[in-house]
């Protein structure tokens, strides 16, 4: 699903530049979780917002590298003759580093010009496939660091969705949840929305037209209302069904007085029969306006970018006819988004803001909101973080079961190695900008080879495992202190906290090599780890 | 972090050797704001306007080509220029720049010595006002409680006084002068200061290391004078330095309005205003002055903006 | 009908000496609202907590975000008066004494601090941090006599000028102060008055001995002195002079450098620091360096008790190992005590004696460390112990996931606090407030459920009362 492949990102500030990112290579399948885990300062983040390209640009700035989004097998495999070659001949013109697209199209341009040439002569279908598709890996056109800004706002939201560590400072406060999942849906998934609004325009232009009148009142009322003293035994079958949905309900909960349907404050209209449930002071012209919306959301769902609503939309008295329809079906939406990430009562929080929920809470609801457009990627950068041990539970469960519904994949950073443990298909571990480690968690944990990864993990205090006499004993220390960035050491950047430095690293630097089939390491003198941990989970 | 470096050389080349060393944090960080400050282009050209202005009221002696006396009337001292009656109202020539006005007085000369006048009553506005309003504000936001009550309703009503009105009052009652003008002034600003400063002092005194003090036994003046104040001193620099070109201006306005400094003295409101009468006939007389307050003030404001910015700890590193 | 933790319980603690005690603390914070700010409800952040922390050992407090651990922390440390209750520190009773005493107390009892970001002030350097506390309970001597005479010089130099700019007001035509400004001679004066009145206040300083008096006239005279320069005027150049070199002379009083210095740089080298670093600031480093000088400061008075509130919470795996390290060191050199406040069960596990586990304002358990996570009893342990990531992918934890969310501190449930969370809830969890039972050894726990299976609580009649209608 994403490929990351030799990204470069550097920050050039008044002190220098900082080589933030040196040349990352990372792979997240669809359908699995991928954890990237590292400390403060090693780049974790910044791998996160170069692939969405959200780098402030002044100081920072993507050097190099490619990311590949949803790239299917066969042109990966095509891509990879072609890289060979591209690379093959840029080192013969003495250029070394990371590849760009750009770089890639340079090398290959006679290729991709001939590509082109046989393109437009071909007359088969099925040539004129194959040849779109090596057109394609020559011009490595999943490369998204080389798509428009245009497109990638497309993408951000839609395609990738990244979760932020604090809720508090990623969710807007001055607007309520709902809203702030109904914005991300009219910008992603307008066509969808606007033939949802016609769907229910159409009911409530019924109900007008019936003259039905309606109000809301508590189920309990409700009830008494429905019940008229009889026992609930005697009551006719139709009267049983909306007998059982009140019951269902809460007793203050607010019904349509003429359907007996759920009818929270957030919506004008009651959702099942269409009757206007709230005080309407246009209420002589309401069905002149009705027609006039939908014939303004009928042309918006032929064409997005229709002028006639625009225009309406500058107006600012009559921008509510094009807008606020579209955003109460957008909060419908996000209802439906808040229920499926286990919140129970989704309508009273579509309708509160972030200031006015709990942090779990506040999670969830970004976690609604960034899979509202059902991803195939999502970012999820320190997400249970400031969040208590319990809510986290619940958030990694939230996330697992999303992703086996969605098969969406994960890209999960922490500096939690034990979240990764728990969630996590594969593991990367970062250093100081680059991957030290790779593999699946089996064997990253179990038969660790970067000393890197084998610090962190001997100098992790544990308690279900591990016997009593380690307590009060001293904890392993990795000597030495992460690297400054603006002056990083010269070869492999660990070798002066390594406790198996050799010469070599130094002065070269280690590239990623497979070691066993899917665990690749970074280092001239890895370490094979004997696994040591034995379960011994406490009472 | 740096080892540690050996200082060699003696005397006064060690001393300042180990000066440098001692302070090099304060340094880099006075160096990195110097480069941000820089980076900012109006700010520098504030900064311009600001050292230009200085320049001119420093050297009135040198640049101008007339020179004021001064007259003791009753228990002041009135400034007097000589008058050449031959000259009066003569548009702007190269033995008088800016021209002169009715009494023949040259301009130009007038205005090198407003600069002066205009820093002066910018200075002594100012810096009582903040001093002033910094201290009530600190002990307000620090008390909390009913001192903080009072002197936020004091300040209110001290806000609520218009400047003009009071300085028709005071001069009403003291006499036209222009320290009189500056009394007024500072009374209507100080409140400003007093507001920014408490609100500062009550989101910095629940930062921990307000707390982390406490917990260590400093008492309440310490925390008030050590941590909080030097906390809390940023943003009154920032205000008080573009204060001070709103000063000049509201100072030149008052005098406009018949306000402030003796007519006949140097000093930029005033002169607009003597220049009134003459708009037609000679504009040169209200133009000059009214000039030489937008470029200072100006100044003043364009570099209080790049200060601010430089000094906003978001923008940094 | 309520239960309430006793005040005096039996002994939970070894034969050590007590340092540190609570007795049934309660902080509850009054929430006002309304125009005339009448008190509308309480946040009971603390309600009834009684611990007792002997010499030399770790005592952990385990909670989650909202049970009321750091306000713990502040009342133990005198920084909060409780609402009831009390708190003894080395038998002093830490709620009745006077603000002197409590600040005595402070040298054997310090904090270390959460956020190393926020701890410190950006401010200030290194030195001045870590020396505050040194220079804040810096008991001087006898005050030596030319401080005295320096003193007693500046106040009388100050009251004449101040008496010299009061009678200019009076007098026209003394010498203008500015060049330019030629209208008026009582602005001058004003200044005059200010100055010499500044003069007057730093001269008393200089008496009590503040080192910001000696800053203080030390500013003024300088100023003095340019102001003389500019002017030209050469009595005044030579009387500020010779002030300044007499303020010059007795610098050392005030600003008793030296010992103040190496003391810090001591502490600085004892935490791991370099003696480079006195005069940087706190931005240029690293959290877990923070947290050192942080630690340094704490350790400054030579303290008993060191309360710790998340100190490796903000900190990186390695580095929080590296500053656990450093604790331990600490505690086994110089014998401090430790309260440790925490939400990192490892972090539990691998440093502390005793465990007390907090939830929603009240301990629900308390015991021996390895007790407790060998054998937990109250639920919520069980919860906790169970969602604690394992870094270990082989260990397939059964967690216990719980539903919902901790329960506000204004309005907590009645009867258990986690009654609407607990899987073992029964009848009288929603009713009693269940008391800390003893299972032996100085473990102790409050859950029904679990007392009534191991015998130590029976349901009676009295206190299965229902009163509240059960819909149909």
């Amino acid at each position: 699903m994403l490929r990351i492949e030799g990204l470069k990102t550097y920050f050039h500030t008044y002190e220098g530049t900082v080589k933030a990112l040196e040349g990352i290579h990372l792979e997240v399948p669809a359908g699995e979780t991928v954890g990237l885990v590292g400390e403060t300062g090693c780049g974790k983040s910044v791998t996160a917002l170069s692939v969405l390209r959200l780098i402030p640009s002044p100081p920072g700035l993507i050097e190099g590298g490619r990311v590949f989004l949803d790239e299917p097998e066969d042109i990966w495999t095509l891509r990879n003759g072609y890289d060979a070659l591209a690379s093959e001949r840029l080192k013969s013109q003495g250029w070394v580093g990371s590849l760009t697209s750009a770089r890639v199209q340079e090398a290959l341009r006679p290729e991709i010009e001939g590509l082109r040439a046989r393109l437009a002569e071909s007359k088969s279908g099925e040539e004129k496939g194959e040849l779109r598709r090596r057109l394609q890996a020559a011009t490595s056109e999943f490369d998204i660091l080389q798509k428009p800004e245009d497109q990638m706002r497309g993408i951000r939201g839609d395609k990738i969705s990244m979760i932020f560590q604090e809720p508090m400072t990623a969710l807007n406060p001055v607007f309520t949840v709902g809203e702030q999942i109904a914005e991300t849906l009219i910008l992603h998934r307008k066509p969808a929305l606007c033939a949802d609004v016609l769907k229910s325009l159409d009911r409530q232009i019924q109900a007008r037209q019936t003259g039905t009148k309606a109000r809301r009142t508590t189920a309990a009322r409700a009830l008494d209302r429905l019940l008229a003293g009889r026992e609930p035994a005697t009551l006719e079958t139709k009267e049983r069904e909306r007998y059982a949905q009140l019951a269902a309900l809460k007793p203050t909960d607010e019904v349509c007085t003429n359907c007996y349907h759920k009818a929270p404050r957030l919506w004008d209209y009651c959702l099942a029969c269409g009757v206007r449930l709230a005080f309407d002071p246009w209420s002589w012209f309401r069905g002149r306006i009705m027609r006039m919306e939908r014939s303004l959301y009928e042309r918006m769902l032929r064409d997005p970018e229709d002028q006639l609503v625009d225009f309406v939309g500058t107006i600012w008295f009559l921008r509510r006819l094009v807008r606020k329809r579209l955003r109460d079906e957008g909060i419908r939406w996000a209802v439906d988004m808040l229920s499926e990430v286990k919140i129970s009562d989704p309508e009273r929080i579509a309708g509160q803001y972030p200031f006015e929920l709990s942090g779990g809470m506040r999670q969830r609801s970004m976690i609604a909101m960034m899979i509202a457009c059902n991803p195939k990627l999502l970012i999820a950068d320190e997400p249970t973080t400031a969040l208590d041990v319990t809510v986290e539970a619940q958030i990694l469960k939230l996330m697992k079961e999303l992703q086996t519904r969605t098969k969406m994949a994960i890209l999960l950073i922490t500096h939690d190695l034990g979240i990764v443990a728990e969630v996590c298909d594969k593991v990367g571990v970062m250093y100081a900008g680059s991957i030290a480690e790779f593999g699946t968690t089996e064997q990253v944990f179990h038969r660790t080879m970067h000393p890197y990864t084998n610090g962190l993990m001997e100098s992790i205090p544990r308690f279900k495992g591990s016997a009593s006499e380690e307590r009060k004993k001293e904890l392993y220390i990795i000597k030495g202190a992460v690297p400054n960035l603006l002056h990083p050491p010269p070869g492999c950047r660990f070798h002066p906290r390594c406790p198996r430095a050799l010469d070599v690293c130094k002065e070269v630097v280690p590239t990623l090599t497979q070691m066993e089939p899917g665990h690749l390491v970074a280092c001239h003198n890895p370490v094979p780890r004997v696994a040591a941990l034995t379960p011994e989970v406490a009472a | 972090m740096a080892t540690e470096i050996e200082i060699g050389g003696t005397g006064i080349a060690r001393a300042w050797r180990k000066f440098l060393q001692d302070h090099a944090s304060r340094i880099s960080d006075l160096k990195y704001s110097l480069f941000l400050f820089r980076k900012n282009r109006l700010a520098v050209l504030g900064l311009a306007l600001l050292l230009a202005t200085l320049a001119v009221a420093l050297a009135a002696s040198v640049l101008a080509l007339q020179h004021p006396f001064y007259v003791s009337v009753g228990s002041d001292l009135e400034q007097r220029w000589n008058t050449d009656l031959s000259e009066r109202l003569s548009p702007p020539s190269f033995a008088h720049p800016f021209g002169t006005d009715q009494f023949g007085v040259d301009w130009y000369s007038k205005v090198i010595y407003g600069a002066g006048t205009a820093l002066q009553v910018g200075l002594l506005v100012v810096i009582p006002a903040s001093l002033i309003g910094s201290l009530l504000g600190l002990v307000a936001g620090f008390k909390g409680g009913i001192i903080e009550e009072a002197i936020m309703r004091i300040t209110d009503v001290f806000l609520s006084i218009p400047g003009l009105i009071l300085a028709i009052a005071i001069t009403g009652v003291l006499g036209r002068s222009i320290v009189h003008v500056m009394y007024a002034l500072i009374i209507t600003w100080w409140p400003w200061y007093a507001r920014l400063v408490r609100g500062q002092v009550l989101s910095v005194k629940e930062r921990q290391f307000v707390e982390s003090a406490k917990s260590v036994g400093a008492s309440p003046s310490r925390l008030m004078m050590r941590h909080i104040l030097p906390n809390t001193i940023s943003p009154v620099v920032v205000q008080a330095s573009m204060d001070f070109g709103y000063v000049i201006l509201t100072a030149a306005g008052l005098g406009f309005l018949g306000l402030g400094a003796v007519p006949g003295t140097a000093e930029w409101g005033v002169m607009i205003y003597e220049g009134i009468n003459f708009l037609f006939t000679a504009p040169w007389m209200s133009t000059f002055p009214g000039l030489a307050i937008v470029l200072a003030v100006l100044g003043f404001n364009l570099f209080g903006d790049g200060l601010r910015d430089i000094l906003d700890p978001r923008l940094r590193r | 009908m309520r239960a309430t933790q006793s005040a005096s319980e039996p002994a939970d603690h070894g034969p050590g000496e007590i340092l540190l005690s609570a007795r049934d603390v309660k902080m509850h914070f009054p929430m006002r609202g309304g125009l005339f700010r009448t008190v509308k409800g309480h946040v009971k952040a603390v309600d009834g907590v009684s611990l007792r922390v002997e010499r030399g050992e770790t005592l952990a407090v385990v909670g989650e975000s909202g049970c009321g651990k750091s306000t713990l922390a502040r009342l133990l440390l005198g920084l909060l008066e409780p609402s009831a209750g009390k708190v003894f520190f080395m038998g002093h009773d830490l709620t009745t004494q006077k603000l002197r005493e409590v600040r005595e107390q402070r040298r054997h009892l310090q904090m270390v601090f959460q956020d190393p970001m926020s701890s410190l002030d950006p401010r200030m350097t290194i030195k001045n941090i870590v020396s505050e506390p040194l220079v804040v309970h810096h008991k001087p001597g006898r005050r030596p006599r030319n401080v005295a005479v320096v003193a007693i010089l500046v106040l009388l130099f100050g009251a004449l000028a101040f008496a010299l700019s009061i009678l200019a007001f009076a007098v026209p035509k003394v010498p203008l102060f500015f060049g330019f400004l030629s209208t008026d001679v009582v602005f001058p004066s004003l200044i005059g008055v200010a100055f010499s009145a500044v003069t007057v206040v730093s001269g008393v300083g200089l008496w009590r001995e503040g080192t910001w008096a000696w800053e203080l006239a030390t500013i003024i005279f300088a100023m003095s002195l340019v102001v003389s320069v500019i002017f030209f005027s050469p009595v005044q150049i030579g009387v500020t002079a010779l002030f300044l070199a007499s303020l010059v002379s007795v610098r050392k009083q005030f600003v008793s450098a030296e010992e103040i210095s190496k003391r810090v740089v001591e502490l600085l080298e004892v935490v791991g620091l370099k003696k480079e670093h006195l005069n940087r600031f706190p931005h240029e480093f690293s959290g877990g360096q923070r947290q050192r000088i942080n630690i340094a400061r704490a350790l400054a008075l030579n303290p008993d008790v060191i309360i710790l509130d998340e100190p490796t919470s903000a900190l990186d795996v390695s580095v929080q190992a590296q500053i656990l390290n450093l604790l331990m060191e600490l505690q086994r050199n110089l014998g401090l005590t430790y309260l440790f406040i925490t939400h990192d069960l490892s972090v539990v596990y691998h440093i502390a004696d005793r465990v007390a586990v907090m939830y929603a304002g009240k301990i629900v358990e308390l015991g021996a460390t390895e007790e407790i996570f060998r054998n937990p009893l109250h639920p919520y342990t069980k919860a906790l112990i169970s969602a604690a990531p394992v870094a270990d992918p082989s260990v397939k934890a059964d967690r216990i996931v719980l539903e919902g969310e901790v329960p506000s501190p204004v309005h907590p449930p009645p009867g258990c606090r986690f009654h609407p969370r607990c899987w073992l809830a029964f009848e009288p969890c929603s009713k009693l407030e269940p008391e800390l039972f003893d299972a032996g050894n100085g473990h102790r726990f409050a859950c029904f459920a679990t007392a009534r299976d191991r015998g130590l609580w029976r349901q009676t009649g009295t206190n299965t009362a229902i009163d509240r209608p059960v819909p149909v």
